[in-house]
C-alpha cells in the first residue's frame, strides 16, 4: 500500500507543476489510490462470489428443475462463459456503471442501489452525528474529569458500545422502548398511515423539509433515532475512547500549560486549546467509525426492517443473489473510501502541519 | 528596594508510586521591584518547582501544602481561582524553557498574543486594540513584518523566533512581575545571548521585575542583579551577583563556581563529589551534608534556616550560625 502511494507520488512530482500543487496533488493521490482499492474490492468480491460452493441456479429455481431450463438460466446470467471471460464482462460493466441484473428483484442493481442506499445514508449520517457529538463530549469529560463518576460512567459505557452486538442493542431498545414503554415507533422508516414526502434525495428527513410536511419529518426522525442510536453506540465508543486518550495527552501538553499561564479559565483552556488538538486522532477514527456503520447496517436494518442496502444485500444472500451482494459491496467500498478521503481532507483543516 | 513579592516557607510535594517527593522543603526568597533576580541549580532542585508553585500551575499528583506567596500584599496561594486567573492574566507573566512545544501548534500566533491581551484587558479578541497591541509587541520583541507574523504557525518559525513570540505574550500585558523557566535553555548558543538582552530591555523598559531561572551560572554573571541558589528543594544562598561570585558562603555555592570551567586553564575540573539526593527520602538536617566537606555534627540533625549574614546576603548553613 505504501509502495504504490510512493509510486503514485512519484509520478505526480514528476507531472509539470506537481510540486506546488498541495492540497490539489494530495486530493489526485488519495483518488488513484482509492481506485486501486476498488479495483482490490471488486477482485476479491468475484473470487468468492465464484469460489463459494453454491448453485445461483439452484437456489433461483429449486432442486427439481428440469436441465434444459437450467441451461437456459446459465446462458441467460452467462454463467456458461469462462471465469476469465466473465471476469472481464463484469469489470466492463462496471465502468458502464452496470453492475448487472438482480437474480431476486430482476431490476437492474444500480437502481436498487439507488432506491435502498438513500435509507442507509439517513440512517448513517444520523448515527455519525450522533456518535461523534456524544461521543466527543464523552471523551472530553472523561479526561477533564479523571477517576472520577464521569469519567467511570464514560468507560462503563463505552465498554458496553464496543462489546455488545448490534442486533442484540437493537433487540433490546425495542424491547424497551417500543414494546414496553412505547415511547418510540417501531421498525421502518415512517408510520403506515403516514404520506411519505416526494422522493427528492430519498433521505426523508429532507425530503419531507423541502416539501414542508413537517408530520412526516417528526415521524420520520422518531423512527429515524432508534437504529440510528443502535448503529452508532459502537462508535460512539470508541470515539469517545480515543477522544479520552488524546485529550489525556493534549492536557499533559506545554501549551495547554502556556494557556493557563495566559489566566485563561478552565472552559478556554479545554475547549481553544487541547480540544483542538485532541480531535485530530479523533477524525481518523470517525472515518473507521463510518466503515463499521455500513457494516454494522446490515444487522441495524434487519432487526429495524430498514428498507435500506443493508437489507438488501441480506436479502440478496439468503438466494445467492451474486449480482445483488457484489454490486452492493463494491458500492459500499466505494462509500467507504469517500468517506476517508473526506477524513483526510479534514486534517489538513484541523492541523496546520498538515498543510505543508 | 521595596519587596514585590515574598515567598516564604513554600512546600510542593509530588505523590508518585514510589513516594511522595519532597520537591519543595521550605523555600523562602524575595523579589524586589524592578528586580533581575536568578534562580540557579541543578536539574531537578526545584527551581521550575518554585516558578510553577508562584503561579499556582502545580498540577495534580503535585501538591503545595505548606508557605505563602505574597505578592503585592495578596497571598496568592488563598486565592480563588478565578482571582489567580487574573492575576496570571494580568500581574505575573511566565515564559517556557521549548518556546515550540510551548506554543499551541494550530493556532496562529497572532491570535494566541491576542488571547493574552484580550483576557487582560476583557477586550474582543479581534477588536481593533487588541490588534495593534500584537503589533506593537511584535516590533518590540525584534520580529520584522508583524502583518505576516501573525498569521504564522508555531512549526513555520524557528527556535528563536519562536521564544520571541513567547515574550511577546509574555509581555503585551506589561506584567509586574515576569517568570522566565530556563527561556534559552533549547535554544542555540548564539540565539541565546540575543534573547535575555531583549528580556533584559524590555523588562527594564516597563519596570517589570525579572525573575530568570537556569542553570547557567554564566547567564546569571551576565544579566542578573541579585541570584538565589537552590539546592534539592531549598535556598542555599541568596545575594548579589558580584558578592555571590568573588566571596560565596555556602559550600556548595563554593563547588558550583569553582564547577565552572575557565578557559584557558588546563587540568581536571573541578567537581562536587556525590550525586543529587533522591527527593523521596532525602537525608534528614541539611540536604547537603552527605556531599559537604565541612559538614558539621548537626547538619544532619538540623535543618539551617536562612539567615541574613551582610545585608541583602543570605545563606543557610550552620559554618555561619
Amino acid at each position: 500500500m505504501d509502495e504504490a502511494l510512493q509510486i503514485i507520488t512519484n509520478i505526480i512530482h514528476d507531472l509539470p507543476g506537481g510540486k506546488e500543487m498541495g492540497l490539489l496533488n494530495f486530493i489526485i493521490k488519495r483518488l488513484l489510490l482509492m481506485i486501486l482499492v476498488l479495483f482490490g474490492v471488486l477482485c476479491i468480491v468475484f473470487v468468492i462470489a465464484n469460489v463459494i460452493p453454491a448453485d445461483p441456479i439452484g437456489a433461483l429455481l429449486g432442486g427439481n428443475a428440469p436441465p434444459e431450463v437450467v441451461d437456459q438460466y446459465k446462458h441467460k446470467l452467462g454463467l456458461d462463459k469462462p471465469l476469465a471471460q466473465r471476469f472481464v464482462d463484469y469489470i466492463a460493466g462496471v465502468l458502464r456503471w452496470d453492475l448487472g441484473v438482480s437474480l431476486r428483484t430482476n431490476n437492474p442493481v444500480t437502481e436498487d442501489i439507488r432506491k435502498f442506499f438513500p435509507a442507509t445514508l439517513e440512517l448513517a449520517i444520523m448515527a455519525t452525528l450522533i456518535s461523534v457529538s456524544l461521543g466527543i463530549w464523552l471523551g472530553t469529560a472523561s479526561a477533564v474529569n479523571r477517576n472520577k463518576g464521569v469519567d467511570h460512567f464514560a468507560r462503563i459505557f463505552s465498554i458496553l458500545g464496543v462489546s455488545m452486538p448490534v442486533f442484540w442493542t437493537g433487540l433490546l431498545l425495542l424491547l424497551i422502548f417500543y414494546y414496553k414503554l412505547g415511547w418510540l415507533p417501531g421498525p421502518g422508516r415512517l408510520d403506515i398511515f403516514i404520506f411519505p414526502p416526494k422522493t427528492v434525495t430519498g433521505l426523508i428527513l429532507i425530503d419531507s423539509i423541502i416539501e414542508g410536511n413537517w408530520t412526516a419529518f417528526w415521524n420520520g426522525l422518531q423512527h429515524l433515532i432508534m437504529p440510528a442510536f443502535v448503529l452508532g453506540y459502537g462508535g460512539t465508543a470508541s470515539i469517545a475512547r480515543i477522544t479520552r486518550a488524546s485529550m489525556l495527552d493534549c492536557l499533559r501538553q506545554d501549551y495547554v500549560r502556556t494557556a493557563k499561564a495566559k489566566g485563561l479559565n478552565k472552559r478556554l483552556v479545554i475547549k481553544r486549546h487541547a480540544l483542538r488538538n485532541a480531535l485530530i486522532p479523533t477524525v481518523t477514527i470517525i472515518g473507521l467509525t463510518f466503515g463499521s456503520l455500513l457494516e454494522g447496517a446490515v444487522l441495524t436494518e434487519t432487526v429495524f426492517s430498514w428498507p435500506g442496502l443493508g437489507r438488501y444485500i441480506t436479502n440478496g444472500y439468503l438466494v445467492l443473489d451474486y449480482p445483488a451482494i457484489m454490486g452492493g459491496t463494491l458500492y459500499i467500498a466505494l462509500i467507504y473510501s469517500i468517506a476517508n478521503l473526506i477524513v483526510d481532507i479534514l486534517y489538513a483543516f484541523l492541523d496546520p502541519r498538515m498543510r505543508v | 528596594m521595596e519587596k514585590l513579592l515574598s515567598v516564604r516557607n513554600l512546600r510542593t510535594i509530588f505523590h508518585t508510586y514510589r513516594g511522595v517527593v519532597k520537591a519543595l522543603n521550605g523555600v523562602s526568597f524575595d523579589v524586589y521591584k524592578k528586580d533581575f533576580l536568578g534562580v540557579v541549580g541543578e536539574t531537578g532542585c526545584g527551581k521550575s518547582v518554585t516558578s510553577l508553585s508562584i503561579m499556582r500551575l502545580i498540577e495534580d499528583p503535585g501538591e503545595i501544602v505548606d508557605g505563602s506567596v505574597v505578592f503585592e500584599g495578596r497571598d496568592l496561594l488563598k486565592l480563588s481561582e478565578e482571582e489567580m486567573q487574573k492575576v496570571r492574566a494580568k500581574e505575573i507573566s511566565m515564559i517556557f524553557q521549548e518556546p515550540k512545544m510551548a506554543l499551541n501548534p494550530v493556532l496562529k500566533v497572532g491570535y494566541q498574543i491576542a488571547e493574552a491581551v484580550s483576557t487582560a484587558e476583557d477586550l474582543p479578541i479581534k477588536s481593533k486594540e487588541v490588534q495593534e497591541k500584537v503589533y506593537e509587541i511584535l516590533k518590540a520583541v525584534g520580529l520584522p513584518d508583524p502583518e505576516s507574523m501573525v498569521e504564522k504557525y508555531p512549526h513555520e518559525l524557528s527556535g528563536g523566533m519562536a521564544q520571541r513570540i513567547m515574550i511577546a505574550m509574555g509581555l503585551v500585558t506589561k506584567p509586574k512581575l515576569l517568570i522566565a523557566d530556563e527561556p534559552t535553555s533549547a535554544l542555540d548558543v548564539t540565539i541565546q545571548a540575543q534573547i535575555l538582552h531583549l528580556i533584559k530591555e524590555l523588562v527594564s523598559e516597563m519596570g517589570t521585575s525579572a525573575m530568570i531561572i537556569t542553570h547557567n551560572l554564566g547567564v546569571v554573571a551576565e544579566y542578573c542583579e541579585r541570584v538565589v541558589i537552590m539546592y534539592a528543594g531549598n535556598v542555599a544562598e541568596i545575594g548579589n551577583v558580584k558578592t555571590i561570585f568573588k566571596e560565596p558562603l555556602h559550600p556548595y555555592t563554593k563547588g558550583l563556581i569553582k564547577a565552572v570551567p575557565v578557559i584557558g586553564t588546563k587540568g581536571k575540573l573541578q567537581t562536587i563529589r556525590g550525586i543529587v539526593p533522591d527527593l523521596v527520602n532525602p537525608p534528614s538536617g541539611c540536604r547537603f551534608h552527605p556531599r559537604c566537606d565541612h559538614a558539621l555534627d548537626i547538619c544532619s540533625k538540623e535543618l539551617p534556616p536562612i539567615k541574613e549574614v551582610e545585608p541583602g546576603h543570605f545563606v543557610a548553613c550552620h559554618l555561619y550560625d
